[in-house]
């Protein structure tokens, strides 16, 4: 018995040193070679319950940096992109963030969807002053905080929330909402905007319910205290599988009363219509960017990205994709430097897909109209008079 | 009462759906003090197999077939090759579960990816009017698959030479196989009839909720392994009463206290009854084995 183990240990070490030696090569070699690419990374969910979202994401960024890389880069040097699954939870994106910070080619991290994910990591990446601009994240906590090495490409939830709640309350008239949202970070934002941008128009919050994402997927309590408040409108706060899921049980808590459903942009996703299934149809959408814009610089993105991925882009897409532009004109401004980046980023102004992206001293998108989008016949149609009235406000 | 009627009937759907899930942990825990960390993967399984068939257009009856089936040979692969050769260690066979329940996960990741899908099914948005109360044909499917199948593990456990023979290895594993009793294959039934009440339990789930996710394997067990321990780990009748009380229970914090209290409550409850009644409702005393 003694000898077979020790037999087993003999070889099991044997296995980890020659392990060890192959491991060693190649990883050896590359952090000591310096070519002369501008190395950055990403950290998005590939994986798990916001995976839909982080891979449109990580398309618009693969898309950008391939056109780039096509045209001569940057000042002459190639992006190389390395990709970091943080499945939109703190624990691997806190790892996923010690990752990059070892490795000290990287210049800048772009990419990021979820803000909870994002919070655990912008101290650890402030340690080494990494800069990181964010795609999608939108938690106001991300910029209240006044961290030095942060920048967003599309406007937090402060004007998105307030966007979906002022076109129901101002341009749509209702006076009763009703607020579904998740537990996490990312759903009390949305909840205490909501309060806030109801007071502020003269609307009320008559019911407001929670689930767990990702583990919650009985929503039935839930919509029946919503049935029960008589709501003029629900206000659906949170990721697409959960609003989905908690739109198809709706038809059996509201019975044949039709309640309007007021979105904000995470739910204008392909999944959250097949997922939903009839009962979304009608839903409205405020969101930062529509593929209909018809921008000289949306219509080459849009035309790019179909071709290459063979699919319509999102909101996500095309945050992603002015991501990477944001950055090459930042570091292009910065006379082909990649030194001291963020105050450079925050003082750039682009014309991108989504529209013109500028920022304030925190690092917020202030630029970039709202738009009005409706669910009809399955399609997210753009709504012009809808999108008038609402930015006239 | 008629808020009370809607969210009673909401927690009882949800109480059978938890109870299904649950007779598959007391039953193998009843007969071999073992806790099968396996289970919610394994009907996760199955459960996709039958949304899968659904979605392609196969016939509704041999998708469930499909899935039952699909669960019962994993069960028997599981009980074969990661529980047999550990039998009779306490801790051996917990560690090849959860090593066989990532196994399982990951290759339902593989074939269905990481999405979140929505399981067709018939009746989803008809609604049957009942005075105020609004009721779904599939509560009453529910409800009555929920009947069908407690009657139908009675009759296994206390009418059949295998009830019997399952009471036996229960008493005594040893001296069952003694008397004659052919203890492989009456601990892989066992398996197997957890698979498919799970399997049943699961289809249940993502009809009734119509959303699936390679992770309910994990997710999902929670309140169904919180129903089996209020029940009284070990007793079915325990999962089935634990199942309808836990159900019940979220109901009515959802509905009369606040749904961000819900799992305060939940897991309070289970950390009060580990504490205070350890054995559960039904008070099954589950003695030491030598």
């Amino acid at each position: 018995m003694l000898l077979a183990f020790q037999a087993i240990t003999q070889r099991a070490l044997a296995a980890f040193a020659v392990t060890g030696l192959i491991l060693a090569g190649p990883l050896g070699g590359t952090a000591t070679a310096a070519d002369d690419a501008i190395h950055i990374a990403s950290t998005a969910p590939l994986t798990g319950s916001a995976a839909a979202y982080g891979i449109e994401t990580m398309n618009g960024v693969r898309l950008a940096i391939e056109q780039i890389n096509a045209a001569g880069g940057i000042g002459g040097k190639q992006i190389k992109l390395s990709e970091y699954d943080d499945q939109c939870d703190p624990t691997p994106a806190a790892t996923a963030a010690n990752q990059i910070i070892s490795d000290r080619d990287i210049v800048a991290v772009v990419g990021n969807v979820c803000s909870s994910a994002t919070l655990a990591q912008i101290p650890i990446f402030g340690r080494v002053g990494l800069p990181v601009l964010a795609a999608t994240t939108s938690s106001p906590a991300l910029s209240a905080k006044g961290y030095q090495n942060f920048a967003r490409i599309i406007p937090n939830d402060d004007i998105q929330g307030a966007g979906s709640m002022n076109l129901g309350t101002k341009v749509l008239g209702y006076k009763r909402i009703a607020v579904l949202y998740p537990s996490d970070d990312y759903g009390q934002a949305l909840l205490a905007i909501a309060k806030n941008a109801a007071a502020a128009s003269g609307a009320e919050i008559v019911a407001a319910e929670t689930y767990v994402t990702g583990s919650t997927n009985d929503f039935s309590s839930v919509l029946a205290n919503i049935a029960a408040a008589n709501p003029d409108a629900l206000y659906l706060a949170g990721y697409y599988a959960d609003m989905g899921a908690a739109v198809s049980q709706s038809v059996r808590a509201f019975g044949d009363k039709h309640i309007p459903l007021l979105a904000n942009a995470q739910t204008q996703v392909p999944e959250y219509v097949s997922l939903a299934g009839a009962a979304a149809e009608g839903t409205w959408v405020t969101n930062v960017y529509d593929i209909n814009n018809p921008s000289k610089e949306n219509k080459a993105f849009v035309a790019a990205y179909t071709k290459k991925f063979n699919a319509e882009p999102g909101v996500q897409a095309a945050a992603g994709y002015d991501n990477i532009y944001v950055l090459k004109q930042a570091i292009e401004d910065n006379k082909g430097s990649t030194e001291n980046l963020m105050p450079v980023i925050r003082a750039t102004r682009h014309d991108g897909a989504m529209g013109t992206i500028s920022f304030d001293k925190n690092g917020d998108n202030v630029g970039g109209s709202l738009v009005v989008l409706r669910l009809t016949g399955g399609k997210w149609v753009f709504d012009e008079a809808s999108t008038k009235k609402l930015t006239a406000h | 009462m008629q808020f009370f009627t809607t969210q009673l009937l909401n927690g009882l759907t949800s109480g059978v759906v938890y109870a299904m899930l649950a007779v598959g942990y007391s039953l193998v825990y009843g007969i071999l003090q073992q806790i099968n960390f396996a289970h919610g993967y394994v009907y996760m399984f199955g459960t996709f197999v039958t949304a899968s068939l659904i979605t392609s257009g196969c016939p509704l009856w041999l998708a469930i077939i499909a899935g039952l089936v699909a669960g019962a040979v994993i069960a028997i692969a599981v009980e074969r090759f990661a529980y047999r050769p550990v039998r009779g260690n306490r801790l051996a066979p917990t560690v090849t579960a959860v090593g066989v329940g990532l196994i399982i996960e990951n290759v339902a990741r593989l074939i269905w990816t990481s999405k979140i899908r929505p399981m067709p099914f018939p009746f989803q948005t008809d609604i049957i009017r009942l005075g105020p109360v609004v009721l779904s044909p599939l509560q009453i499917v529910v409800a009555v698959v929920g009947i069908a199948m407690a009657a139908l593990l009675w009759i296994i456990i206390t009418k059949t030479d295998l009830g019997r023979a399952m009471r036996a290895v229960k008493d005594d594993l040893a001296t069952a196989e003694l008397m004659g009793v052919p203890v492989d294959r009456v601990v892989v039934t066992v398996y197997v009839l957890g698979a498919l009440f799970g399997v049943v339990g699961g289809i249940l789930y993502g009809a009734y909720y119509n959303t699936l996710s390679v992770t309910m394997g994990f997710s999902g067990t929670l309140n169904a392994f919180t129903a089996t321990v209020i029940g009284g780990i070990g007793s079915v009748w325990g999962a089935f009463a634990g199942g309808l009380l836990l159900g019940v229970l979220q109901a009515m914090v959802t509905g009369y206290v606040s749904s961000a209290l819900l799992n305060t409550v939940t897991f309070g409850l289970l950390i009060a009854f580990l504490l205070f009644r350890p054995t559960g409702i039904a008070g099954v005393h589950v003695a030491s084995r030598p």
